[in-house]
This record gives structure tokens, C-alpha cells and sequence, in this order.
């Protein structure tokens, strides 16, 4: 082998705001994040609104997906609002999810080892009343807009989800 | 997951979709020593491009991939 072929490639950044805490909002953002990290891009992702849901100690366990507004699934809205359809379609998704990806908090889990860094919005937490304690270990620190914004700025890719 | 048996130089991804043969090429890359090549099966569609684009942007080489019936056998080399 040559030594051109080894050439330094710049690092490539990659920012997601994630604002939703449904599973179908949840697995694209860590998807793509675990997949920049191995392409040796850095990554910070930024959770904010419902996004911190998956930040949240009581709550990363039961991401749910709703079966209301998604016209993707396989029933009427109608009977989406059924009481319990909630629990029913997260189920099944949850059984069609495991063949082939880990859950979210191990999702979570690999993004960290893997390097990315794991932001929580502070006005989010003072919003929901969420205290840092309750927060996964994952997180790295609580900032706010401008600390994002700089991040942006600086970011090669940049995604709202 | 990753399932069956596996080598010290071939990565069992089949069954197991985006981004695993992906996160596990490079994890296994990353023990491997320059010049040294994997062999990469999967079963997933996209595993091809995205091993390509990994390799493109981390500086490994992308070799070569071939297709036996549903499985895909693709070969890197550590640079």
C-alpha cells in the first residue's frame, strides 16, 4: 500500500435538535449519529421539547409511537384514538423494531461509547420540570439556544427532526 | 444482530440492517492493522454504498463486493 492512500481526512460535524419523544422520531436521529461517529464524524445531538423524553430516567424506557396523525400506519386515525391502541401499536412496533435494532437506551448507550456527545435543553428541562438528576448518565451537559447555535454554525450537517 | 460464526478476518453481519455492518466494519477496523483486509457479510441492501461512503471518508479502501444470491460479500482494507 502507498502512503498517499493514508491521507488525514478533515472531521466532519454532524448536529440534530431531536424535539420529538415518539419511537418513530427517536431512531433516526441515534441511526444516523452511531453511523457519522463511525465515518469518524463528531457529533453533537441536541435534545429539546419532547426530545428530552429520551434524556429522562422514568421515561427513556417507555418511548411510545402514536397511533394518532400517522397516516403511514395500517388503520384508520379514528381507531387510533381508541383508549389503549397507544400501547397496542407501540407494541407491535416495538416487536417489528427488535429483529433488527437495540432498544433506544442502548442506542443511546452505543452513540456514547461511540463519541457523540449528548446535549439536553436547558429551557426544555425548566419547561417540564425535569431536574438533572433525572437525566440518563449519557448526558454530557444542559445548554441552551446560543451554545446550539454555535454548535450549528460550525456543523457540516445540520438537521432538525 | 450479529449472528453466526465469524473469523478474524470476516465480520458476520447478515440479518442485521443499517447501521450495523456499518458500526461493526469500523469497530472491527479500528482492532485491525493497516494492510490488513475484512470480509464483510450482510444481508442489507444498503450495505454496499455505505461501506463504500464509510471507507471514502475514514481513508480505508474499499476493495471490492461481490453478490451470492440474497447476501453481499464486501472487502475493506485497513489503511
Amino acid at each position: 500500500m502507498s502512503k498517499n492512500n493514508k491521507k488525514k481526512i478533515d472531521t466532519k460535524k454532524l448536529v440534530i435538535v431531536i424535539s420529538k419523544g415518539t419511537l418513530d422520531m427517536a431512531y433516526p436521529p441515534l441511526i444516523l449519529a452511531t453511523s457519522a461517529a463511525a465515518m469518524g464524524m463528531k457529533v453533537d445531538l441536541y435534545f429539546t421539547f419532547w426530545g428530552l423524553d429520551l434524556l429522562n430516567k422514568k421515561k427513556i424506557d417507555s418511548i411510545k409511537m402514536a397511533p394518532v396523525g400517522n397516516p403511514g400506519l395500517p388503520m384508520p386515525n379514528i381507531v387510533g384514538m381508541i383508549p389503549g391502541m397507544t400501547s397496542i401499536v407501540t407494541s407491535m412496533m416495538k416487536r417489528s423494531i427488535k429483529k433488527y435494532w437495540p432498544t433506544i437506551p442502548e442506542m443511546m448507550k452505543s452513540a456514547k461509547d461511540a463519541g457523540v456527545r449528548i446535549h439536553a435543553c436547558s429551557p426544555t428541562m425548566g419547561l417540564m420540570k425535569v431536574d438533572e438528576k433525572e437525566l440518563i448518565p449519557e448526558v454530557n451537559d444542559i445548554i441552551g439556544a446560543s451554545t446550539y447555535l454555535d454548535l450549528a454554525i460550525d456543523a457540516d450537517v445540520s438537521l432538525f427532526i | 444482530m450479529t449472528t453466526g460464526k465469524e473469523t478474524d478476518n470476516t465480520l458476520d453481519c447478515r440479518g442485521s440492517l443499517c447501521p450495523w455492518p456499518l458500526v461493526k466494519t469500523n469497530e472491527r477496523i479500528e482492532k485491525m492493522s493497516t494492510g490488513q483486509t475484512l470480509e464483510v457479510l450482510s444481508t442489507d441492501p444498503a450495505a454496499v454504498p455505505d461501506i463504500q461512503a464509510w471507507a471514502k471518508r475514514t481513508g480505508n479502501e474499499f476493495i471490492s463486493s461481490t453478490k451470492e444470491e440474497d447476501m453481499w460479500k464486501i472487502y475493506v482494507k485497513k489503511q
